[in-house]
């Protein structure tokens, strides 16, 4: 037993960060909200839906090891059935089939899962068949599939976007209060990382574990890799999806932008910035993003270029982002 | 017919114009070692690769037992029993000796779509792991990771997952490659008294444990096999020793 | 729908695959020989769009702005792959997606640092803007011709090179062992630079050919990138030959496509707004229904090369 004692304070390293971080971000929202700061207030919203995302991703990318270039899709899906559900409540039209418009939270949440999950099949069928290469590309070019159709589809907004009036609604809060709709974000950062923990410490995770290191293992020890892969992509997909109808009510704006490569490309960078395939990765990582987003945009509107250098930098020599500078190597037990 | 656990009928398997393939058929009974010698190139590791699954036949059958295997996947022959190693090791690598033992164990107790009890303190799956994992005699390194292990220790491993999987039979390929005398005569004994419960085809390049082990041993020659029987018969056969052993 | 518009199209819909076959050579030659996938290249056909509008600019000359873009585009894939790329190889999928799309931040950024936001001036020259006379009165543009006769040519020097060649020989070797070709003393290294370089000169050739019919602007090169993986991933990844008869096919069906699909589908919508709306849509996503269609009945590509 002379290894635990090592593993033990890794771990305890890493907890540590994990609560630290959501910590931070707790506090640093009421008290931005104490000074009055409601565009900051949202900020942190903000911050909290990209990790919420990126948990999602990481999902299927951390732990899967299936590299989305196409989850966008699923970002945007959700943002979309957000923005369109308000737009026919708002008019009192029909969408299809007798579908009227809602504007409750929940409502939508559970239509954003069905919606997400049954593209996510469908994508998951075709491209999961296939290895690495393929895939990246497959899964990009169904997004832009997707992006292509939004973008020509002129009811809702095409490459305008389409604007709320409101936030959409949750019981017992005021969802266009800065700090409610903050708390209801949290709240579902909260749900994710712990769901997630769930699983990946469950049989299933240590499948999908042993998906993503070795396929040729896991089929040896008797369990198909496959319907493996495809629900751990249709998961993420759905917890991408809710991030993304969040994030519709925070902004009350939807455009095609969010079903974009570019956007693809976000989503894996929040992961990258904190640590891929670790639990909290996207949570720093979708601060840090924000944080760069914000204060260094504010000094130059090339601040991408900046980014682009730090995750060059990163993917070269510190593969395991803030998470691994600040708590080590990855544990495994 | 009950005795035979495993019959290959007619296996047949070309690269256009290469016959990897060539007709065979054999079986692997009730209680014995059945070892499969030959030359490289003469298409052992085609062979292997239709029996488990990752290589489609173009025509023949696999038995395992009463069960025809031939269209199933890797997974599922796994799952019915047929356990094997790897001449290279094929581990998860990250994961401790325990964690790769407890992979096998959670498929053969059931479904992986469990998502809420967390593995690392259920019993069922530690406790399964830690007997397989002593009997192999690895228990001391059970939390080592599998990348830290010599290369000794992770033919072992290799087979304990296989044995997790509480197989009707056991395909070894090459599993004295590369370990030292001590080892080998270790894993030698472990195949004798195992071969009892659990029927073994060996694929193996050291002779001395071939001839030790084998209750019959078949010779692969261009994808054909050239001659099957005892390990007297073999060494007192012509075309063995031309073929194979050199002149 | 007469022979003429038709023939007006199929001579669209082949310029349109030429440059995506400029682009997917490169993508599918690295590819093939080194394992890796580059997501910059469409950086690189952008950068040879840069270099071939300055120039052009500046000396007057088109001829030189087009030398300027093929070897502008060569010089800046020769210095990424000696400073990033070179790290990729034995990396993981992820890594060189992430790094290669760190990249195209870098390159964009960097490219309206310098050049500012709005587009840059270029358009075809007066000498190459003349029309070729057809049937009927009808004409098609002199330079769209130019683009699909050098897009065969390059075809043809790459064919000849690959087969022809020493470089080609350890371009083929590289791609079906590389441990081998190392081990065997050929100096991998710049072959992997030279293979990157050329891949990166055709691209920023494609740049130069469409930047004057288009505009020359940052993020010109990440949709034709776009397309060129649907390209390769139809062709068969690691197969130029694929690259070929990808890039055609889907030059073809992206073209004929849009000018065609109104007219199908006017046999089964009446109403002429959402008859447009749905054309548009829908001609936008061919492509990659195509590519799903293919990947369906061969999830390798059509001529998938033995990597």
């Amino acid at each position: 037993m002379h290894n635990t004692n090592p593993h033990k304070t890794a771990r305890k390293r890493e907890t540590i960060v994990n609560g630290l971080a959501l910590l931070t971000i707790f506090i640093a929202a009421i008290w931005l909200n104490l000074l009055g700061e409601s565009y900051y207030v949202n900020l942190v919203s903000r911050v909290v839906i990209f990790a919420i995302a990126g948990v999602g991703l990481n999902l299927a990318l951390g732990y899967g090891g299936m590299v989305s270039l196409g989850h966008a899709a699923f970002f945007g899906l959700g943002a979309y059935v957000s923005g369109i559900a308000a737009f026919h409540f708002g008019d009192g039209s029909e969408f299809i089939a007798g579908f009227s418009g809602t504007n409750q939270m929940i409502t939508i949440w559970v239509i954003s899962i069905i919606v997400t999950a049954f593209f996510a099949l469908i994508i998951g069928l075709i491209s999961i068949r296939t290895t690495g290469v393929y895939f990246i590309m497959i899964t990009l070019a169904f997004a832009q599939m997707i992006y292509y159709f939004a973008l020509s589809w002129p009811t809702y907004g095409g490459e305008d976007g389409l604007l709320m009036l409101s936030r959409n609604q949750f019981p017992f809060l005021d969802s266009d209060n800065d700090i409610h709709f903050f708390a209801l974000c949290f709240g579902l950062l909260i749900v994710s990382l712990f769901l997630t923990s769930r699983i990946m410490s469950a049989r299933f995770g240590a499948a999908l574990d042993v998906a993503r290191m070795n396929e040729v293992r896991l089929a040896t020890a008797g369990i198909n890799p496959y319907p493996i892969k495809l629900t751990a992509f249709v998961f993420s997909a759905i917890i991408v999806g809710l991030a993304g109808a969040l994030f519709a009510d925070l902004n009350r704006f939807v455009s095609p932008d969010l079903l974009s490569w570019q956007m693809s490309g976000e989503l894996i960078i929040f992961i990258l910035l904190g640590g891929v395939g670790r639990l909290y990765g996207p949570v720093i990582g979708a601060a840090l993003f924000v944080l760069l987003e914000t204060f260094l945009g504010g000094y130059t509107d090339h601040w991408k270029l900046f980014l682009g250098l730090i995750l060059l930098i990163i993917v070269l020599f510190a593969k395991g982002g803030l998470i691994q500078l600040l708590a080590g190597d990855k544990r495994h037990d | 017919m009950t005795d035979t656990i495993l019959r290959i009928e007619a296996l047949n398997k070309s690269f256009g114009a290469l016959v990897a393939t060539d007709n065979v058929s054999f079986d692997v009974k009730k209680g014995e070692i059945h070892t499969l010698i030959g030359p490289n190139g003469s298409g052992k590791s085609t062979l292997i690769a239709q029996i488990t699954g990752w290589l489609k036949s173009d025509s023949g059958t696999i038995w395992l037992k009463s069960k025809n295997i031939s269209n199933l996947s890797v997974a599922k022959r796994s799952r019915l029993g047929l356990g094997r190693s790897f001449q290279v090791s094929c581990l998860a690598m990250e994961l401790s000796a325990r964690r790769n033992v407890m992979l096998a164990i959670q498929s053969q107790q059931g479904s992986s779509f469990r998502f809420w009890k967390a593995i690392s303190t259920d019993k069922k799956l530690t406790d399964e792991a830690d007997a397989i994992l002593s009997a192999l005699d690895i228990l001391d390194f059970a939390d080592t990771r599998t990348n830290e292990l010599s290369h000794g220790k992770r033919r072992e491993l290799e087979v304990a997952c296989a044995l997790a999987l509480k197989p009707k039979i056991l395909l070894l390929d090459e599993p004295m490659a590369g370990l030292d005398p001590a080892s080998t005569a270790g894993l030698t004994k472990f195949l004798e008294q195992l071969k009892t419960e659990i029927p073994i085809l060996l694929i193996e390049h050291d002779m001395d444990a071939v001839f030790r082990l084998s209750d019959r041993i078949s010779v692969l020659l261009y994808g054909k096999i050239v001659f099957s029987g005892t390990p007297d018969e073999i060494k007192a056969s012509s075309v063995v020793r031309e073929a194979y052993l050199g002149k | 729908m007469t022979s003429l518009l038709l023939f007006e199209q199929l001579l669209n819909g082949l310029q349109l695959g030429m440059t995506l076959f400029l682009m997917a050579a490169g993508l599918t030659l690295v590819f093939g020989v080194m394992g890796l996938i580059n997501l910059a290249h469409g950086s690189l056909y952008m950068v040879g769009a840069f270099c071939c509008a300055w120039v052009t600019n500046t000396t007057g000359s088109f001829l030189l702005g087009l030398l300027a873009g093929f070897v502008g585009a060569a010089i800046a894939g020769a210095i990424i792959e000696v400073i990033v790329i070179r790290r990729l190889y034995n990396r993981d999928h992820l890594d060189q997606v992430l790094a290669t799309f760190a990249l195209i931040l870098i390159f964009s950024e960097g490219t309206s640092w310098i050049f500012g936001a709005s587009p840059l001036y270029l358009s075809v020259p007066k000498w190459l803007s003349g029309s070729i006379s057809l049937w009927d009165g009808g004409s098609y543009p002199l330079y769209r011709l130019l683009i699909i006769i050098i897009g065969l040519v390059i075809a043809y020097g790459l064919y000849l090179l690959i087969t022809k060649t020493r470089l080609g020989m350890r371009i083929r070797a590289g791609q079906s062992d590389r441990e081998m070709i190392a081990a065997l003393g050929v100096d991998i290294r710049t072959i992997y630079t030279v293979v990157f370089a050329l891949g990166a000169a055709l691209a920023g050739l494609a740049g130069s050919l469409v930047g004057a019919l288009r505009s020359v602007e940052v993020g010109m090169g990440e949709p034709v990138l776009i397309l060129a993986l649907v390209v390769i991933v139809i062709g068969g990844i690691g197969s130029v030959k694929g690259a070929l008869i990808g890039a055609i096919l889907v030059g073809f069906v992206d073209t004929l496509g849009r000018v065609f699909l109104p007219s199908l589908l006017g046999f089964f919508i009446d109403d002429i707004s959402s008859l447009a709306t749905l054309s548009a849509s829908l001609s936008s996503i061919l492509v990659y229904v195509l590519m799903a269609l293919i990947l369906t009945i061969r999830p390798q590509g059509l001529f998938p090369a033995n990597a």
